[in-house]
């Protein structure tokens, strides 16, 4: 992971701070896919170091921190969602900018629709895809944050992916065009 | 998959807000392990001033039969009713999630026959409860029950919030006491009604939710934090639902899961003065 660990418990907080450093930004963006709220992810994400901080002394394997990393978000964003006061509050699922039908292409309706795309993808499913695709993890790796069988991340998967296709349309393909025609 | 990268590279596509440096993290991390620890310490350093006003039902706790008083408690009028016995310190996090067992037993020991009841469980270890700290650094140890009869179901749910918050303002149906506890666990801040039993006070409020219908709830001050009780007429269909669920557990969903999104009942499971009776018991707490 590109860090080095120093020893003892004066270094404590110095590695925590490094790695907070290295990893800040890519759990954030990871929470943003997952919950569709920049706030929301700042929260979780400082949820999530916060628990870090609190088991730093007894985690032994810093290489296996990411994974870690990953499951608490995972749970602070799942745990996230069973809060009355926090659905009430969430704006993403029910924004009417979701109902918007791309009618430009290559316009801005096409940019919208794929920037709140996952939104419309049930929250596990959603994980599934983030964690396999964007953070590039294993079907092993994702069952392990997860807590499921490698099975059901496959199943998951595929109807994540179908949902995706779904909701997208041909937003994707309307965006792509001008690149192949050569326009830009 | 490459479209689902091209999907996640334009939702992260815009500005986002800046991130906290690590020593501000650190800060932050640093203060919730210290107020942690406060909590751990069954809050004790906390100094609560209880003016006892009643007399005579410090006796009555300690034997016979639950005694109920009730009084109608305006916003703004007389002098507020006081605590008849100090609140009991808040427990911990942990504590209130081990005693996850023994709260759900009492709520499903409060439903009256007819009903089937199902515990939550959500919790990666043996207790049904659900404990979690919110950004706020408040813990929250929830233990709900599916209560369904008829094909129809509702909730019946505990919660422990240990905030560190002593309320000096002991008047539980103040705008600013219904509204804390609205916030917090869903109570209505209607209707509201100041109870007392076996020396505990306890506020009772009642209200409609568009999410979870008709809502009796009761909420009692501890230490540092309270504890409600809320039974609610339905599930909202925001549970999670089986286009949620893995396909091995969609084709037999597990029992103790909430599906949520039925028909709700004609009524909360329990009336006001139910709940304000779980409230009041101190087997509800570690």
């Amino acid at each position: 992971m590109g860090l080095s660990w120093t020893s003892g418990r004066r270094a404590h907080d110095d590695d925590f701070v490094a790695y907070y450093t290295a990893r800040a930004d890519q759990l954030r963006n990871t929470a943003y896919l997952l919950c569709g709220d920049w706030h929301l992810a700042q929260d979780l994400t400082q949820t999530t170091f916060t628990k870090i901080y609190r088991a730093w002394r007894r985690i032994e394997r810093h290489d296996t921190l990411d994974q870690y990393a990953r499951r608490v978000l995972l749970r602070a964003f799942l745990d996230e969602r069973r809060r009355p006061w926090r659905r009430e509050l969430s704006t993403v699922p029910d924004s009417p900018a979701l109902d918007t039908v791309a009618s430009e292409p290559g316009g801005a309706d096409e940019r919208l629709v794929l920037s709140t795309a996952l939104a419309r993808i049930p929250p596990r499913r959603r994980a599934v895809l983030v964690l396999r695709f964007w953070a590039d993890l294993s079907v092993e790796q994702v069952a392990d944050i997860l807590g499921c069988s490698t099975g059901t991340v496959k199943s998951q998967t595929s109807a994540g992916l179908a949902d995706l296709r779904a909701v997208l349309g041909g937003a994707l393909e309307d965006l792509r065009r001008p690149l192949r025609g050569g326009l830009w | 998959m490459n479209e689902v990268k091209e999907v996640c590279a334009a939702a992260l596509d815009g500005p986002a807000p800046p991130l906290p440096d690590g020593r501000e993290m650190l800060a932050v991390a640093r203060r919730s392990v210290g107020r942690r620890a406060r909590l751990a310490a069954g809050g004790a350093g906390l100094a609560v001033v209880v003016v006892v006003t009643t007399v005579g039902v410090v006796a009555s706790a300690v034997a016979g039969p639950p005694t109920t008083t009730y009084r109608k408690t305006p916003v703004v009028g007389p002098a507020p009713v006081r605590a008849v016995l100090p609140p009991p310190p808040a427990p911990s996090a942990m504590e209130a999630h081990r005693h996850g067992p023994q709260i759900a037993g009492l709520l499903v020991a409060a439903v009256p026959a007819g009903f089937t009841t199902t515990v939550e469980h959500i919790s990666a270890d043996t207790s049904p409860a659900s404990t979690w700290q919110t950004m706020n650094g408040e813990y929250f140890s929830s233990v709900r029950v599916l209560v369904a009869a008829g094909g129809r179901e509702g909730q019946l749910s505990s919660h422990i919030v240990t905030d560190g918050q002593p309320m000096s303002d002991v008047d539980l149906c103040t705008a600013a006491a219904a509204a804390r506890f609205a916030q917090l666990v869903d109570a209505p801040a209607t209707n509201c009604e100041v109870v007392t039993i076996d020396g505990v006070t306890v506020q009772v409020s009642s209200g409609v939710s568009e999410m979870f219908g008709q809502i009796n709830a009761a909420v009692r001050l501890i230490d540092g934090g309270l504890l409600a009780v809320v039974a609610a007429q339905r599930i909202p269909s925001y549970a999670v639902g089986n286009d949620e669920l893995p396909p091995d557990a969609a084709a037999s969903p597990p029992a103790s899961l909430i599906l949520g999104g039925r028909p709700g009942l004609s009524s909360p499971v329990l009336t006001r003065s139910q709940v304000a009776a779980l409230a009041a018991d101190p087997a509800m707490l570690p």
